[in-house]
């Protein structure tokens, strides 16, 4: 079961990236990145609803009260067949979560990253062993005299 | 009264129109420049930013016809496979440049002569050579001398870190003893001219936050103004004028405001790219010029050269934090950049190793590649892909075609109502050729550096970064636009400075080549200032 939300798009993001099993990952919905996707697909939302509107009947055809109400298998099925049956609507939706997702805080510290845009503290770079140009040295002059 | 005429009158701020001001400001003349963008704020760079990965889809995308910026001007490229990169401002593409900084090789300038094809430049690698070095001192080049690739030459900065990713890299290269070496970059690797040192933050071509970077912006720019050069900035010229004498009188534009003015001037420089200066001398036709200004030998806008990209991307076993670090300079192989016509194609092109990708770019590359999908196995196939990519863009020589060229479209303009260009362009057989070469040797490289899977994408649709050949330096007025020191056959108080100039494109980034190119004119003019119109 998806986490309780308000907004029927977190079972969607839940489905779309959902915890991962040892729990290291969070779930896109449980995180609170509906608002964000909700925002950023502003050009498309009446496909938004029409595919979540889609997502509750295709629940309530299985017996449950609404799509957040499935299991992750059984939401992952709908999901399928919405992409034949509502194109744009979860291609859309993937590329905006998985923008959002990446940039969230709790994902990044959970990959090793602090959360942190790269200026203005930069990185630091290992200099590297340049050993090996001995032998391209060694194999002489490359270019061609003109 | 009409405003008195300036000395130098330049049209473009980017790489070349900026080194040509810097040099020209010694000689006093009043020197304008009108530049179409504004300065840029690098506080305003998406580095700074936590969506900083997703610039490049905005206002920092690399196509003008997406970015929705008003200082662009729309370029029809629908017939073409190579889609043109540029950026318009004070900088021009240096802005959103990855700083790759090679030079051409001495063989570049006599292709005629070595390999029978295309034509030899009317200057060769020596004459160019004292302003290579003074480019690199101004622009800050950091690398590494000792390359056997190249006659001597010394870098002005310590190579930028190779990192794990380019120690890995180099591997490969080291197991199959082939050449390899410290990228030549306009990087400021330490402090250098007042600019911070480079931080490694990585996405280079959303623009530089923190000024390490050499864009000219934050290089020629700032001295030449300290020196007197005036900078026009959102002031998009839209022709050329010419005065009874069929010299060159001065330049009609078009204000911030869209105000159209006026700017006479005793001489003009024209520096708009290799697609912006054709563009502005096609838009200058008059009853003396009725082909385009300075086109009485037909070939303004013909020879377009990109370079043909590919890229190459290898997926390793282990991290390689690859998110570090500047994301185009790490290294460079020339193994196979002079001709072997064994091979079954002529000249040759380089490989430039490229860093990895933040978080969001793995996740929305792995998704476009089908390599990432969403649902159950979407953690399982990022942790696969997430910080273990590496690999290089090919950099293929492209050969001058008259029937690849820069035209008025009948129908687009820019929002000044001035006619946009239109691309025709396709791949030659000899092109097509030297990507299969070298996206096979590629693979292979990568393979042998530990790389258990790879992936390439030949050509690389949106790599029209590099512009070049359509005002061709010549001495014959038959078979170029400008002489052997940039100044128009036909009109001889107009000079052009750009990659329009180049009558081969080499198999390297051309920055470089373009900024000794436009110190190499700006010496010319300063040197027969007294008889520059005879």
């Amino acid at each position: 079961m998806s986490e309780p939300t308000s907004d029927p798009l977190a079972a969607v993001l839940d489905t779309l990236i959902p915890a991962s099993e040892d729990g290291a990952m969070p779930g896109a919905g449980a995180i609170g990145l509906a608002a964000i996707v909700r925002e950023k697909s502003e050009t498309m939302a009446d496909l938004v609803e029409r595919g979540l509107e889609a997502a509750d009947t295709h629940a309530r055809e299985r017996g449950a009260p609404s799509f957040a109400g499935l299991s992750l298998a059984d939401r992952t099925a709908v999901l399928r067949e919405l992409e034949t049956s509502e194109p744009g609507f979860v291609p859309g939706l993937v590329f905006q979560t998985f923008a959002a997702y990446y940039q969230h805080p709790r994902v990044l510290e959970a990959l090793g990253l602090e959360p942190r845009p790269p200026h203005p503290k930069g990185y630091e770079l290992e200099a590297g062993d340049l050993g090996g140009l001995e032998r391209v040295r060694a194999r002489g002059r490359l270019y061609r005299e003109a | 009264m009409p405003d008195p005429p300036v000395d130098v009158l330049i049209v473009g701020a980017g790489a070349a129109g900026a080194a040509l001001a810097w040099s020209l400001a010694e000689t006093r003349m009043r020197i304008v420049c009108l530049e179409q963008g504004g300065w840029m704020d690098p506080a305003s760079y998406p580095s700074t930013r936590p969506d900083w990965e997703l610039g490049g889809f905005g206002a920092f995308g690399l196509s003008p016809n997406g970015r929705g910026r008003r200082e662009d001007y729309p370029i029809n490229d629908g017939e073409s496979p190579i889609k043109v990169s540029n950026f318009n401002a004070v900088g021009g593409s240096t802005i959103l440049y990855a700083a790759h900084f090679p030079r051409l090789h001495p063989s570049d300038f006599r292709v005629r002569s070595l390999d029978g094809i295309a034509d030899d430049w009317p200057i060769d690698y020596a004459t160019l050579a004292p302003y290579y070095d003074l480019n690199a001192a101004q622009m800050g080049v950091a690398g590494l001398a000792g390359d056997p690739a190249y006659p001597p030459k010394q870098p002005t900065l310590p190579p930028v870190p190779l990192g794990r990713l380019g120690e890995t890299l180099a591997r490969g290269f080291d197991a199959l003893d082939w050449h390899w070496w410290p990228s030549d970059s306009a990087i400021a690797t330490r402090e250098h001219a007042g600019r911070a040192p480079c931080i490694n933050l990585g996405p280079c071509i959303t623009g530089c936050a923190q000024g390490a970077k050499g864009s000219t912006d934050v290089t020629y720019w700032p001295a030449a103004v300290r020196a007197g050069v005036e900078v026009r900035t959102h002031c998009r010229v839209r022709e050329i004028t010419v005065g009874e004498s069929g010299l060159a009188d001065g330049v009609i534009y078009y204000d911030e405001e869209g105000r159209e003015q006026r700017q006479r001037a005793e001489i003009v420089i024209i520096a708009c790219n290799g697609i912006g200066t054709p563009r502005l001398l096609l838009n200058s036709a008059s009853s003396r010029f009725p082909d385009g200004l300075a086109n009485r030998s037909g070939l303004v806008g013909r020879n377009l050269m990109f370079h043909p990209y590919a890229m190459v991307t290898g997926f390793f076993p282990e991290r390689l934090g690859g998110y570090k670090g500047p994301m185009g300079c790490s290294l460079i192989c020339q193994e196979f950049y002079e001709t072997d016509a064994s091979r079954g194609f002529l000249r040759g092109y380089s490989f430039e190793m490229l860093r990895g990708m933040g978080p969001v770019s793995t996740a929305l590359q792995g998704m476009s590649a089908g390599r990432i999908p969403w649902g159950p196995e979407h953690h399982e196939a990022y942790e696969a892909m997430w910080d273990r990519t590496a690999g290089m863009v090919v950099i293929c020589e492209d050969l001058p075609e008259e029937h690849n060229r820069v035209t008025l479209d009948p129908d687009l303009t820019d929002a000044d109502g001035i006619p946009a260009p239109k691309i025709t362009y396709r791949l030659s057989e000899n092109s097509e050729k030297m990507l299969a070469h070298a996206v096979a040797r590629g693979t292979e490289v990568l393979e042998a550096a530990g790389a258990k899977e790879t992936q390439s994408v030949a050509p690389l649709p949106p790599a029209g970064w590099h512009l070049m050949g359509t005002a061709r330096m010549g001495t014959d007025p038959e078979r170029s636009v400008v002489n052997e020191w940039g100044r128009s056959h036909d009109v001889k108080n107009l000079f052009i400075v750009d990659g329009s100039l180049f009558v081969t494109s080499g198999g390297v980034n051309p920055t470089n080549t373009i900024q000794a190119l436009a110190l190499y004119v700006a010496d010319r003019i300063k040197q027969n200032l007294s008889n520059l119109f005879e």
